[in-house]
């Protein structure tokens, strides 16, 4: 495709734990003249009612976010499909309160998986959205959890159903798939990154590995021609619960102040230097919804379980909507992207840019295309925006956190794995590289 | 140096150890008037204190699990059930709350067509598609009144409560002079000449919606 010959760079951000209604419905209900399919007269509209126990649940503003959003909601592939509310091929999307009050057992008027951001709330996204593209059909691969969206997302197919206290089971990753092409990939990481999950410590202690303070830097000084060619940046996980810094991916009980001031600082990095961001794709998206409430069905796409998967029932449809955000001068301002889209459409996009086309990744990857999920390619014009580079003043984060505490949930005991496998396995390199490794409590 | 290593031996223990569960808490009847009494069940894995936000009486530690009842404080806005749950003596703890909220108040109730949720019937001969729901003891106490019911779907709407049939038009309001709430509440939908029932679900987008103004009877 020749627009992509305008692409030097493709650098993506997956941040975690927030739908699509929830971050960015605010864009469709503040200017009801855009295309953005996100929320509409919510206080009256039944498609965003939310029912439990014939009780009316509608999508409210958050205004404090650490006030309303007390529990972490319910994600996981039984949770997601009560969510959904399945009736014969029909999804109502009506029983994310349900899913929640099962979960939490916190009956409240204002559910808080019915909150949604403003653009004062979701200020950074939200400028990203109108200067930029926003994708409204961005959904999770699967109607599940973390580790398996997440390994849709840099696999193209998941070998496990839900999020565990373990490393994680693959068979290719996309970092074999660029080496293999000589491709350039770095990942600048802020803390330990989720990719140590993969177990492949030798990589995640050398050179690219970075950390996110060198981005300007790399940025400014690095000449074109040794440049990364794909990026990946990671944000400082809530599941690194032994931080004493607040974290930034927006995973709940994470602020979003703390991730939207992250995407900010990475936006300013990216666009330090005009040649480099003239030829830049930056993709922001989320690892899946977190048990926000969304109002529009999943698509039907097949995804049966590959050889040596470790569940045995496919799965059906993807899961609920993500935010979906590419900011690049290739798109016109406020451009809405509707093609149907998930995280495997980020690697049709390597295999088309790097590749010899969006057919070019695996199997998997092409099992979903067939199914109509395009490349992000499909959100590119064909000629660059001319105009000078959107900036838009920061606001603060919180300096709020959970704090240092003992890991609940089984992402983070697979945080602390991966962490005291890194540090047994990799020693004094590992603790140079990251210091708070030092700091390590033992495992639970 | 001091504030530190409770921290550091909460995380170095507390990782170690299971993790305090709320497996149940319901306070219940969901709507009710001061004085109304309220049954608070919970099942837990730890040492419990409930309280209330205002203020109820007789509240306090309790069994990991169990089940009282305890009249609804008097106050403005809803009343807040909270219940904190301790384990290895504070290392593991977590809780959660249940809110009753009491009248005069406009609260939406509905029924879904989805699995689990309601049946939506389709009447061939009346033409029309229909579903109720039940507000029991569980959702609504006994002395809570409707003043006026409103249809909040896009569709005409006839509603049939305790022998009173009403028809609403989208979006209209209707006085139901003080009917009781608690009952079962049908909800009918007409179709359109050549609609099939599947159309009629869908337009509504699977949901049938009413708002009730709801009074406390003393």
């Amino acid at each position: 495709m020749a627009v992509l010959d305008g692409i030097d760079t493709i650098v993506v951000l997956m941040f975690e734990n927030r739908s699509f209604d929830h971050l960015l419905g605010h864009l469709s209900l503040e200017d009801p003249q855009s295309e953005v399919d996100g929320l509409r007269n919510p206080d009256t509209n039944p498609r965003y009612a939310n029912v439990y126990e014939n009780m009316v649940y509608r999508p409210f503003l958050i205004h404090d976010e650490a006030a309303v959003i007390t529990h972490d909601p319910p994600h996981g592939r039984g949770y997601v499909a009560t969510q959904m509310a399945k009736r014969g091929n029909k999804f109502r999307m009506s029983g994310f309160v349900k899913a929640y009050v099962e979960y939490s057992q916190h009956v409240t008027s204002q559910s808080p998986v019915m909150g949604y951001f403003d653009s004062n709330g979701a200020w950074m996204s939200s400028f990203l959205a109108r200067n930029f593209c926003v994708c409204d059909r961005w959904f999770t691969p699967l109607p599940a959890d973390t580790q398996p969206n997440r390994l849709m997302a840099f696999t193209g197919h998941t070998l496990i159903e839900d999020t565990g206290d373990r490393l994680l089971p693959y068979r290719e990753h996309v970092f074999d798939w660029m080496e293999r092409r000589n491709i350039r990939w770095r990942v600048y990481c802020d803390g330990l990154p989720f990719f140590a999950l993969f177990g492949r410590f030798p990589e995640v202690i050398g050179p690219r590995f970075r950390p996110v303070d060198k981005l300007d830097e790399d940025m400014l000084r690095e000449p074109a021609s040794e440049a990364p060619q794909v990026i990946f940046i990671e944000p400082r996980y809530f599941d690194y619960f032994w931080s004493d810094v607040p974290a930034n991916c927006n995973h709940p009980l994470a602020l979003l102040s703390n991730g939207e001031l992250y995407l900010h600082r990475i936006y300013s990095a990216l666009t330090l230097n005009p040649a480099k961001w003239a030829r830049t794709m930056f993709i922001v998206t989320y690892d899946e919804h977190g048990g926000f409430f969304d109002h529009v069905p999943p698509l039907p796409i097949s995804s049966p379980p590959p050889p040596g998967a470790q569940y045995t029932e496919g799965f059906s449809t993807t899961g609920p909507r993500v935010p979906g955000l590419i900011a690049t001068p290739w798109v016109q301002p406020g451009k809405v992207f509707h093609g149907h889209v998930d995280h495997t459409s980020i690697l049709q996009l390597i295999a088309e840019k790097f590749g010899s086309g969006p057919e070019d990744y695996s199997s998997f990857v092409n099992a979903r295309r067939h199914q109509g999920i395009v490349s992000l390619a499909e959100a590119l014009d064909s000629q660059p925006a001319q105009r000078p580079v959107p900036q838009r003043a920061a606001q603060p984060g919180s300096p709020l956190h959970a704090g240092k505490r003992p890991p609940k949930q089984p992402n983070e005991r697979a945080f602390n794995m991966a962490a005291q496998e890194l540090r047994q396995h990799q020693g004094p390199a590992a603790l140079s590289k990251f210091p708070f490794l030092a700091d390590l409590p033992p495992m639970p | 140096m001091r504030a530190i290593i409770p921290v550091v031996l909460g995380v170095l223990l507390g990782g170690c150890l299971p993790k305090a569960r709320v497996e149940q808490f319901i306070a219940r009847p969901f709507v009710a008037c001061p004085g109304d009494p309220i049954t608070l069940s919970w099942r837990t894995n730890g040492n419990v204190t409930l309280s209330a936000e205002p203020k109820a009486p007789g509240l306090g530690k309790r069994d990991s699990s169990g089940r009282e009842t305890v009249p609804l404080p008097e106050g403005p806005g809803p009343t807040v059930f909270n219940i904190h749950v301790s384990r290895f003596l504070g290392l593991k703890k977590t809780e959660t709350s249940g809110e009753v909220v009491s009248p005069p108040l406009a609260r939406e109730y509905a029924v879904v067509d989805a699995e689990g949720e309601a049946d939506f019937s389709c009447l061939e001969q009346e033409r029309a598609v229909e579903a109720f729901f039940v507000l029991d003891a569980e959702k609504m106490a006994p002395g809570v009144l409707v003043e006026q019911v409103m249809n909040m779907n896009i569709r005409r709407l006839v509603l049939v409560k305790d022998g009173v049939s009403k028809t609403l038009e989208e979006g209209e309001a209707m006085s139901l002079e003080g009917l009781p709430a608690q009952g079962r509440w049908s909800l009918r939908v007409p179709l359109e000449e050549g609609e099939t029932c599947e159309a009629a679900i869908d337009d509504v987008d699977g949901r049938l919606i009413i708002k009730l103004q709801l009074a406390c009877g003393r």
